[in-house]
């Protein structure tokens, strides 16, 4: 693979921004009413002339659910990047290391008893499923440590365990309370992009491009952190600090995008992998490169998921399975895997 | 001088009186508001408002409201628990009658976010039937309707309710599934009916409605009778042929010695709302054969 070089790192980014825009575009034509790039272009500028039913459906039904499909599909793919380099192990994803659990648990239990309270109803779910997730990273790495030292191969092993752990109590609940009340946590969990609105989307939409921002300027660090934590510290890393930050910023990421859409596989597992056979192994072009594609791809299957059944839904998570697995199977099989790891 | 003051006083009287009957005009016309473009979001709320007759205020329902038929004709807006939004706009609504118990908490939010008014029912009681009866009634301008429905359905229950008590009481045990499974638990709207045709519902007190039991607790509490409503639908004869198999594995269980194992046809007793009325007849005739016959004949025996 050639060495990034700036030119090389530009071409591809505005490459990938350009197929980004273009799904997002399509998306935002198509659905139960097919729309015209033109209507696209008056809602969202909202001229005067503007239909007003076209206007109802692009800003505040199709938009809203596109650009979430965006920042999830994006956050997942940079978190399931900083983790396979962070740990070294190309099976890592968001949902492996108990944070997700952690926050359905959270979401689970807001569900419980704070839906009561007339005030905070509103925020209940995605606040408290937001703290979940801070209570498990906490959790996974006060016992990820090793006299003074973060260890990422206990810190996997804890976080596969606190997941079971974290599932087990969100089952168990689920068998002790009426099933009915909870029906809507669980439709939550499977994985949704529909119901997400306005003053929301801001909340996520900050949180993804601050903690992925961030992320992205550790891309040099984690190149070399692949080489293996006495190497880069050798070379001038702070090895410790490294991945700490990493492992928090990544947690902060994935327990607001669960809060807002539950559960979505395989993106952030596969993504990576597509960027890296693409584009090469460097994290300065994995991480935007990952965020591109993950969006996109998360875009088109939402896309997909609503329209082809239309009016009903099919889980976003089975066509995002079903469009990227034979994708990365064909890429794996033309080019023969060089040993990233 | 004491003239006009007269003219004055009768022009405020009259003009407080104007007022006053045009505030009660306003008040009497905002209170009988009717929407007439309505979206439901669950079958039990298709159904009463096809029982209330207000079904041309009815722009939209889900995939799965079949029942009365002529429903299926209406625009479908998707799925029980995940509704196309689009859909629902696109039908220009001015009311959505969701279901709580659809796990429709989040759908909700989002939908009033967008500006349209969403009226809420529940479905696991008699209680909160009448209640939907009511509100859907209200907010569709045929609250006259819903209160003779009400009333005659207050009426079949208190009816069954004195009529049963002086009847002998059976230990009845209700299958909602049978892999896991599944039963009728305290708290549920099939536990009501048992309470109220005098019936002993076998299922310990517990949180979950339906909560799933162990073979081992069935025979414990020994059931005079078994419901087995696994099949949503008329079981047809590999069903009938399975749900045989299963009870007749347990032959030290009364229900299955004495041959007391009914089965329900269609799938009326799987959706709460109008035809609850006919599961009470026909749960009243199950556990009460001696005294009541079933009007609809949805009842039959599993043979062996």
């Amino acid at each position: 693979m050639k060495s990034l070089t700036r030119k090389r790192f530009f071409i591809t980014i505005v490459f990938l921004a350009v197929l980004s825009f273009l799904v997002c575009a399509w998306a935002l034509m198509t659905g139960i009413h097919s729309l015209s790039f033109r209507d696209v272009l008056d809602a969202v500028f909202s001229n005067g002339n503007a239909n007003t039913l076209s206007r109802t459906i692009i800003v505040d039904v199709r938009f809203p659910r596109v650009a979430l499909a965006f920042l999830v599909g994006m956050g997942l793919s940079i978190a399931g990047a900083v983790l396979q380099a962070l740990l070294r192990n190309p099976l890592a994803e968001p949902h492996l290391i108990g944070v997700s659990s952690g926050a359905a648990l959270g979401g689970v239990i807001a569900a419980l008893f704070l839906s009561a309270l007339p005030f905070l109803a509103q925020f209940s779910m995605p606040a408290s499923s937001f703290a979940g997730a801070l209570a498990a990273i906490t959790l996974i790495y006060l016992l990820s440590q090793r006299k003074g030292v973060l260890s990422v191969y206990t810190l996997l092993l804890v976080g596969v365990i606190l997941n079971s752990f974290f599932i087990s109590i969100i089952i168990f609940i689920q068998s002790i309370v009426r099933a009915d009340e909870l029906a809507s946590i669980f439709s939550w969990l499977l994985g949704s992009l529909s119901y997400i609105k306005h003053d929301m989307l801001i909340v996520t939409a900050s949180v993804i491009c601050i903690t992925g921002g961030a992320l992205f300027l550790l891309a040099p660090q984690f190149n070399l952190l692949s080489l293996g934590e006495t190497r880069a510290e050798s070379l001038g890393v702070n090895v410790e600090k490294t991945k700490r930050i990493a492992f928090v910023l990544t947690s902060l990421m994935v327990g607001v995008m669960v809060s807002v859409s539950g559960l979505i596989g395989f993106i952030g597992l596969v993504v990576p992998h597509i960027a890296r056979l693409l584009f090469g192994s460097d994290h300065r072009i994995v991480i935007p490169a990952s965020a591109c594609i993950g969006g996109t791809l998360l875009v088109a299957a939402d896309t997909l998921a609503r329209t082809i059944i239309a009016p009903q839904e099919i889980p976003v998570g089975v066509i995002t399975a079903f469009l990227g697995a034979p994708f990365f199977i064909i890429l794996l099989k033309r080019k023969e895997m060089k040993r990233v790891f | 001088m004491v003239m006009q003051q007269y003219v004055y006083q009768q022009c405020v009287i009259m003009v407080m009186r104007y007022s006053l009957l045009f505030l009660l005009f306003v008040f009497i016309t905002s209170a009988a508001y009717a929407y007439d473009r309505a979206v439901s979001l669950a079958p039990s709320i298709t159904e009463i408002v096809y029982d209330l007759g207000a079904e041309d205020k009815l722009v939209g329902v889900t995939a799965f409201c079949d029942f009365p038929p002529a429903a299926q004709k209406k625009p479908s807006v998707g799925g029980y628990l995940n509704p196309s939004i689009e859909m629902i706009v696109s039908l220009h609504p001015d009311l959505v009658i969701a279901a709580k118990n659809g796990g429709a908490k989040q759908l909700v939010e989002k939908l009033e976010d967008m500006g349209i008014t969403v009226v809420t029912v529940e479905f696991y009681s008699i209680a909160t039937i009448v209640d939907a009866y009511q509100k859907i009634g209200r907010a569709l301008g045929v609250e006259q309707q819903a209160e003779e429905k009400v009333r005659d359905f207050t009426e079949q229950v208190n009816n069954y309710r004195s009529a049963c008590a002086g009847l002998q009481q059976k230990k009845v045990l209700f299958v909602r599934w049978n892999n896991p499974l599944t039963v009728v638990g305290r708290g549920s709207l099939e536990d009501e009916i048992l309470d109220i045709i005098n019936a002993e519902n076998v299922t310990e007190r517990g949180e979950s409605r339906y909560p799933v039991y162990t073979m081992e607790a069935v025979i414990q509490s020994s059931p005079d009778i078994i419901i087995d409503a696994s099949y949503y639908d008329t079981p047809g004869p590999a069903a009938r042929k399975h749900m045989s198999a299963f009870w007749h594995e347990w032959p030290s269980l009364a229900a299955v010695a004495h041959d007391e194992i009914y089965i329900l046809k269609t799938d009326f007793h799987s959706v709460p709302g109008p035809r609850t009325r006919m599961l009470l007849d026909e749960m009243a005739a199950i556990v009460h054969p001696d005294a009541y016959e079933s009007p609809w004949g949805l009842h039959e025996k599993l043979d062996a």
